[in-house]
């Protein structure tokens, strides 16, 4: 009785023991984080023309709770406008993802970047240009959902990589 | 100003709210009166009503049929309003959901987003489908119009404010509908490209576009508009002095566009294309970022330091006479007091002057002889309600003074006021004129005494007005029998009957020989000229011709008459307000007055008397300091080099100089001669006042942070003072603004309070627009002087109880033979357009400006006048959406 009662105490450990273990060695390893982890959020291209889709609207610097989020615009022949500096002031963001639900074209996007740490905090303003390199490899898709409705969804660059 | 009385009253009740209001008000109108806001498109203030965008309707449950569009429904006693019952709310949806069917609804790339009047309308109606009908929608892309104006047509509304505000309020009547129906579109009058059209780039159109359709070349896709903060502020540019509002991003500090606003002041919501795209020079690329030191005869970047410490050095050995200053008739008030204070107390001078229009000085002899001031005396708002007859002379004031000249033709055409246009060649208003007199150039001065001795002939005289307010009648009177109808035809080169007729016009008011009111007197008529005119020898007999044309009829110190020569520059009038003058003090006192010198030097507190000699002028000045007699000069953002007539007097006398500090906004060609360059900050950068052309004393406002190290130019001169040992005077501009309340006559009582506050009524004339009481007040922003404490609004018409001397004096300008001075008299320095101020130190810094008169829009010369769209088309005045005549009803 008390014997099977001590093995009972080791259920969990033993079966758990011989699976593949859940911890990641952090940060020798990265694990890949949930489709809908907000991360910073970072610029989108398009890949049809590999340009940013941003056309400069100002919705998402509207939405921001902290004022993260500041530009300026040009006139662009195909888009219509066209930012020509896009700033996030990373320290000030909160991870809200307003800026990405307020965006028409979905050229804003949670990344799954969330190691910001750095010594110099002028590291932690993030241009158009680090912005775009840090949003390569997301993209949007068209997926048919098992109702049968199509859905537009995102996917992320680890995600492209497991399918 | 005038208030009309006995006006017919109607009640009625809008949404239980009751409201009484001048028979004639539309229900829009009335509604907004009890704060009831109703959706509208095509309804704009001061147009007349238009009725097609059908989104403004109400229910008027008192009529038979209930559904009507307030912005052209007549209110009726006892009627019964609901702007927000459902029947309303359908219909109002139904109007929008209609509009959105060819909409591309592209909102985020659209310059009006977030001012757009469709999105609010859509928001307020509950709109929740878009293209109901699911066909495709029409497209166009952008397309550019002109230099200035962009349009992209899928996003119009067909509202037609744009057609009806270029025709009615511009009088230029650039734009059109094309097409019918659904292919219905806007474009270029008579199908002409908007370059050549009569299009003055105002910018009136894409201001008014209640949605995105008309867009801004230099703002367009440049900013948001709920990034922008907005400053109200005066333009820098002409004397019309125009109110503004500059937008300013936050986020990068800078001007992303300018606007007038409705209700703000005299100019309402227009402005002329150098208000409307003349800012791109404040963030130009050579602003001035350090001060400039000569070292080895090159200038060399400094310090403020070094350079306040050099001035400091040198300044001092050219006190009294070798020394002149030039005060900047584009400064503030406060700049050009505290200037000339400099110069006359520290630097005991009175060589000072400032350019008042085309490179000229001020000039002693002229108006001031015969009223006491050189100051127009009737209040621009004075003019456009009670004037009855307009004469213009020898003025393009449709380049110079612009948005006066819209405002003028607006009221000349509704109101029927007769104009007489005097001008040696074809002036774009000349259209409008009932009589065009073309004089050979030059003879101003012929045709104005002239004229006044056809008045005295044919006994058009106001006997008693002259005789209680006029004195040296006699002379002059024997003066003019040496003027006969032939004489002046054979002298100005105008015809004897058109002579007749003009003088009989001006005199009569345009009512003719029996239009006599009750009080003896004829309707008011006024003289308008550029003051630019008057500014060459023989310049002070057109005014004295101008003062006995308006004093033997009548028509001074009267509303809606007068004699107002407009200074040319934003703040010429506050220049010699200020004593910019050398024979002038403070308040346009002679300086030769000792008595004057006393209360000056009493209130200045000063130990040593004023120099009591009068100095030397403009031009007097450079040929001294050509001779060497003047031998350091301090030049406030001026620039000589450029404006003088003969540019090669004015270089070598600035290079003949041994000491000349310059402060400026730019390296100007007067900047190159320096010494010593002093950064100034543009006016957008600064607090203080201007005095416009009408007297009006105005606030400006800093909008922007100073642009490198620049200073505002009364704190330069602060510093420099400081520097050459004196306390420090100064902390802010409305100090020296209440110092010169005090120390000023005419600006008694002004301070920022009075001059900020929210503008007053000046005129309530319900009933009396066209068919539509929309404008039923004007607000008026900024006070006329002279202000008192007790009435710091100020006067709108000077000399009303009587002039500063008692009387006026009428001076003869005897007749001779053949002697107008001819073609040529300005030398060649004058270049009138319309996208340049003076020199050009800051309109040639703006791309659209240069652009725009490079490519020779309208009014860019006077060869490129207006007027393509109406020669072509003679009967416009009578065309379908052109204004009519004012209607009382
Ligand atoms: S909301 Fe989207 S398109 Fe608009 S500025 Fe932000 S990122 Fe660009
Ligand atoms: S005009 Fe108004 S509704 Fe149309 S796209 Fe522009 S902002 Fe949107
Ligand atoms: S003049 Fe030109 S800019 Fe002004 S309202 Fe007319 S079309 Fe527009
Ligand atoms: S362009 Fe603008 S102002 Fe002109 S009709 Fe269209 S919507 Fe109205
Ligand atoms: S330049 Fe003159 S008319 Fe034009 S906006 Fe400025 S003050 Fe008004
Ligand atoms: S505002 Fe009344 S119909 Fe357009």
């Amino acid at each position: 009785m008390s014997l099977i009662d001590r093995f009972r105490g080791f259920y969990v450990t033993l079966g758990e023991g011989f699976k593949s273990p859940t911890t990641v060695q952090y940060p020798k390893e990265h694990r890949d984080m949930g489709h809908r982890f907000r991360g910073l959020p970072v610029l989108v291209t398009d890949v049809s023309t590999g340009e940013e889709k941003c056309t400069a609207c100002g919705l998402c610097a509207t939405a921001c709770p902290n004022n993260v989020i500041s530009m300026t615009s040009e006139p662009h022949a195909t888009k219509g406008r066209h930012p020509v500096t896009y700033t996030i002031q990373a320290p000030r963001c909160l991870f809200c993802g307003l800026c990405v639900e307020s965006c028409p074209v979905k050229a804003i996007q949670m990344s799954h970047v969330f190691e910001l740490a750095t010594t110099d905090r002028n590291n932690l303003l993030y241009d158009k240009e680090k912005l775009l390199e840090l949003g390569r490899g997301i993209y949007d898709e068209i997926e048919q959902t098992e109702s049968g409705a199509w859905l537009e969804v995102t996917r992320f660059p680890e995600e492209a990589v497991t399918r | 100003m005038t208030t009309e009385q006995n006006i017919d009253m109607v009640t009625l009740t809008i949404d239980g709210k009751e409201v009484t209001v001048p028979k004639g008000t539309f229900v829009l109108h009335a509604a907004k009166q009890v704060g009831v806001e109703i959706p509208n498109f095509c309804q704009y203030p001061d147009l007349r009503p238009f009725g097609a965008c059908r989104t403004c309707m109400v229910e008027i449950v008192t009529r038979r049929s209930t559904i009507d569009i307030s912005c052209s429904a007549p209110v009726s006693e006892g009627m019964q309003v609901f702007t927000r019952s459902q029947k309303v709310l359908d219909a109002q949806r139904f109007a929008v959901e209609a509009l959105l069917v060819d909409h591309p609804i592209d909102c985020p790339i659209c310059d009006a987003s977030g001012e757009c009047e469709l999105q609010n309308h859509a928001y307020y109606t509950n709109v929740r489908v878009n293209n109901p009908l699911a066909r495709p929608k029409m497209s166009w892309e952008y397309e550019t119009l002109s230099e200035s104006v962009m349009i992209k047509r899928d996003r119009c509304v067909l509202c037609g404010r744009c057609v009806r505000v270029c025709d009615e309020l511009v009088g230029a009547t650039a734009l059109a509908w094309a097409e019918r129906g659904f292919q219905s579109y806007i474009d270029g009058a008579f199908g002409q490209d908007l370059k050549d059209s009569p299009c003055v780039s105002c910018g009136l159109c894409i201001e008014v576009c209640p949605v995105g359709a008309l867009l801004n070349t230099s703002y367009h896709d440049t900013a948001r508009a709920w990034f922008l903060k907005r400053v109200q502020t005066i333009c820098t540019f002409c004397g019309v002095g125009c109110n503004m509002e500059l937008h300013v991003e936050e986020a990068t500090g800078q001007i992303k566009r300018i606007i007038g606003k409705q209700d703000s002041g005299m100019n309402g919501e227009q402005l002329c294309a150098r208000g409307f795209f003349g800012y791109e020079f404040v963030q130009g690329k050579d602003r001035l970022q350090t001060p400039l030191v000569r070292k080895n005869g090159e200038l060399v970047e400094s310090t403020w330091q070094e350079a306040l410490a050099l001035i400091a050095e040198r300044l001092p050995q050219y006190r009294g006479d070798s020394f002149a200053g030039i005060a900047g008739a584009h400064n503030t008030n406060e700049e050009n007091y505290l200037f000339n204070k400099f110069v006359r107390c520290v630097m005991g001078s009175n060589h000072i002057d400032h350019d008042a229009g085309v490179g000229q000085g001020v000039r002693q002899a002229g108006l001031r002889d015969v009223f006491g001031s050189d100051a127009p005396t009737n209040a621009f708002l004075d003019i456009f309600e009670n004037a009855r007859c307009v004469l213009i002379l020898g003025s393009n004031l449709s380049a110079t003074h612009p948005v006066f000249s819209y405002k003028l033709q607006t009221a000349i055409r509704r109101k029927g006021i007769k104009l007489i246009i005097a001008a040696p060649q074809a002036l774009p208003l000349s259209q409008i004129a009932d009589i065009n007199l073309q004089y050979r150039a030059g003879a101003e001065a012929d045709l104005l005494n002239g004229l006044a001795a056809l008045v005295a002939q044919r006994e058009l005289v106001a006997q008693e007005y002259v005789g209680d307010r006029v004195d040296g009648v006699d002379e002059w009177i024997q003066t003019a029998q040496t003027y006969t109808p032939e004489g002046i035809a054979a002298n100005t080169g105008v015809p004897v009957a058109l002579l007749e007729q003009a003088a009989e016009m001006y005199a009569t008011g345009g009512a003719g020989a029996d239009g006599r009111l009750d009080t003896g007197l004829f309707p008011p008529s006024t003289i308008v000229y550029s003051a630019g005119l008057t500014l060459r020898d023989g310049g002070e007999e057109i005014e004295y011709g101008a003062a006995a044309l308006a004093l033997l009829t009548g028509n001074v110190g009267r509303s809606g008459a007068g004699v107002n020569p407009l200074k040319v520059a934003n703040n010429g009038q506050g220049a010699l307000d200020m004593g910019c003058a050398p024979f002038l003090l403070p308040g346009e006192r002679p300086l030769e007055e000792p008595e004057f010198r006393r209360s000056l030097e009493q209130a200045w507190g000063l130990s040593n008397p004023l120099p009591s000699r009068p100095g030397l002028g403009l031009a007097a000045m450079l040929q001294a300091a050509r001779a060497g007699r003047i031998r350091a000069m301090y030049i406030m953002g001026s620039n000589p080099a450029q404006a003088h007539g003969n540019p090669q007097v004015a270089s070598e006398a600035l290079a003949n100089l041994e000491f000349l500090v310059v402060q400026d906004m730019f390296r100007t060609p007067t900047a190159e001669y320096a010494d010593v360059v002093l950064p100034a900050c543009s006016w957008a950068e600064k607090d203080g006042t201007y005095t416009s052309a009408e007297r009006r004393i105005q606030r400006v406002n800093k909008a922007l942070t100073n642009h490198g190290q620049s200073i505002p130019d009364w704190t330069i001169l602060v510093h420099v003072l400081e520097r050459m040992g004196f306390e420090r005077l100064y902390t802010s501009s409305d100090q020296i603004l209440a110092e010169i309340a005090s120390v000023v006559p005419q600006y008694g009582g002004v301070d920022r309070r009075t001059l900020e506050r929210p503008g007053t009524v000046v005129t309530l004339r319900p009933g009396k627009v066209y068919r539509n009481p929309s404008i039923d007040e004007v607000r008026r922003v900024g006070a006329h002087w002279p202000t008192t404490e007790n009435d710091p609004h100020g006067t709108p018409v000077l000399y009303a109880d009587g002039f500063p001397g008692g009387k006026a004096r009428l001076i003869p300008v005897p007749f001779r033979q053949g002697q107008s001075m001819g073609d040529g008299v300005y030398g060649g320095t004058v270049q009138v357009s319309l996208y340049h101020q003076g020199t050009g130190t800051m309109t040639s810094r703006c791309p659209t400006l240069v652009s725009l008169h490079e490519n020779g829009a309208a009014d860019s010369s006077p060869e490129r006048g207006r007027g393509v769209g109406m020669l072509q088309s003679p009967n416009l005045k009578q065309s379908g959406y052109s204004t009519g005549q004012l209607t009382d009803i």
